[in-house]
């Protein structure tokens, strides 16, 4: 019907950064490598920038259209009859067929978990399809931190500290580089800590994982990731089914947020975590934040994602995914919650 | 690449079934006709007889298939207009006051409404539903480059209606 050739038409694509890579940018599919590049790209091209935070906008009203909806269109429970053809589908697919992969003790055990949140009328949590390549450091930790809430939510919370211990405060303490030294405080959001631990990253970096719930039972994790080069990105997104995440580096360590909920939703605990460890860092006049300034070459916050709207724009409303949002001098244009 | 390969044996069809019912109710439009999509492709799934060992991506493999009867569906009209189902506008509208962006969500819906089928479908597997590209490329069964094109065409479309743009503007676009 219409020719497919990628189109050159693009307001402001000069054709220094082919527009697949710019795509692969909106929907998080790009190595941390990558997403630098295009933010330096971005950064000297406002027009650029807007089209493609357009694009995300989009991703996150698609996300507050049609995810409210299940909320209220009867999507608690899937039909008995379609629970009951996936179980026969279930029995089908794998008979026979378990010697050939097997899978690692902890992957059963997730699954198990999995058929008792969904029965639990919670959405399922488990993130194995993953994003991109699987190379990228920050994705292997969302990866990561994508699995890690079934273990807690599951039946054997051993591994989980108590809240309280403080034991990732200690880890943060002797953490090198540009660190926080608090874990993020989420009660204006009616997030509590629930649980802490430390573990170990794919790529053998050491990490922390906290996770927060509130009084309706949701929770995220928030995977904090120490060992890395600094370095600082924006907010990238991304959905394997019903795990939404956020990943982000700032400084010296590298983030990951993940929760089973609205991407809307997510966004607004990940903007409350970074805004939290932000505070933090300008409370310690003492710390030498040279890492944290925003001297790099990327553009300000306000620059991409301008904070009034232009008379006669639609309202800003998915605009909260600032391009660039983590500079410490771009706090205020981090949208406060109300 | 090799190693995002072998997710198969460690998912569940009963866990991807939330995720098939969401897809489904946005690429139909109609939360009812989501539902019989979701169980003509569990069904349709049954029938191949498959086994897990032969599929390399559970999730690609059932939304495939979902994909496939909704575009049987479609043949089988004469006409056919996609629109929003009614209660996720419903449900815009019911919400607590200071939602911000209501109104653009409604020119989102409107501008999606507008959209080609082709270039709806892929803003939705990649855009929605956060499907690698290729595994929208196996789903829609059409090369990597193709799925990119309709996406970034799909995505520009919808930012131009929403900035007002009129349609005939958007045939450049094409």
């Amino acid at each position: 019907m219409t020719p497919n050739r990628p189109d050159s038409s693009r307001p402001g694509n000069d054709n220094a950064v082919p527009e697949e890579a710019l795509q692969a940018y909106v929907d998080g599919q790009l190595d941390s490598r990558h997403r630098a590049a295009i933010e330096a790209y971005l950064a000297g091209r406002p027009d650029e920038a807007a089209r493609l935070a357009a694009y995300r906008k989009q991703n996150i009203g698609l996300h507050a259209l049609f995810d409210s909806a299940s909320a209220r269109g009867g999507d608690g429970e899937p039909a008995p009859q379609l629970t009951a053809l996936a179980a026969q589908l279930d029995a089908q697919l794998h008979t026979t067929t378990t010697r050939k992969r097997r899978r690692p003790v902890i992957l059963r055990r997730l699954a198990a978990s999995v058929v008792v949140m969904l029965s639990a009328g919670t959405a399922g949590w488990l993130a194995l399809d993953q994003v991109t390549g699987g190379s990228d450091a920050l994705v292997n930790l969302t990866r990561q931190a994508a699995e890690a809430p079934l273990q807690t939510a599951g039946t054997t919370p051993a591994a989980v500290a108590p809240a309280g211990e403080r034991q990732v405060v200690a880890w943060l303490a002797a953490q090198p580089g540009d660190v926080p030294t608090t874990v993020p405080d989420l009660e204006a959001l009616g997030f509590r800590l629930s649980g802490e631990r430390l573990v170990t990253t794919a790529d053998g970096r050491p990490a922390a994982q906290l996770l927060y719930s509130d009084e309706a039972g949701q929770r995220v994790t928030l995977t904090m990731r120490s060992g890395g080069k600094a370095g600082q990105t924006s907010f990238t997104f991304a959905r394997d089914g019903e795990a939404a995440r956020f990943f982000w580096q700032d400084a010296h360590m590298g983030y990951s947020l993940t929760g089973a909920m609205a991407q809307e939703k997510l966004l607004q605990i990940a903007e409350a975590v970074s805004a939290s460890l932000r505070d933090e860092a300008e409370a310690l006049p003492e710390q030498e934040s040279v890492e944290a300034e925003p001297k790099t070459t990327q553009t300000p916050a306000a620059d991409p994602a301008p904070a009034s709207p232009a008379p006669g724009e639609p309202v800003p409303s998915l605009e909260n995914i600032p391009l660039i949002p983590v500079p410490a001098a771009a706090a205020d244009n981090l949208p406060k919650e109300t | 690449m090799a190693t995002t390969d072998t997710t198969v044996a460690d998912t569940t069809v009963l866990e991807h079934i939330p995720g098939l019912r969401r897809y489904a109710r946005a690429l139909a439009g109609n939360t009812a006709e989501a539902d019989d999509l979701v169980q003509e492709c569990l069904s349709r799934a049954l029938a191949r007889r498959e086994k897990a060992v032969e599929i390399r991506n559970l999730r690609a493999y059932l939304f495939t298939i979902l994909h496939n009867a909704h575009v049987d569906r479609l043949s089988e009209r004469r006409r056919w207009s996609y629109s929003v189902p009614e209660e996720v506008l419903e449900n815009l509208m019911a919400r607590p006051a200071p939602q911000h962006g209501q109104l653009e969500l409604y020119d989102l819906a409107d501008a999606l409404e507008q959209l080609p089928e082709e270039q709806r479908q892929a803003v939705l597997l990649v855009g929605y539903e956060g499907l690698a590209y290729k595994d929208a490329a196996e789903v829609l069964d059409i090369p990597i480059g193709t799925v990119m094109s309709r996406l970034s065409r799909g995505r520009e479309a919808l930012r131009r209606m929403m900035n007002g743009a009129p349609m005939a503007n958007l045939r450049k676009v094409q």
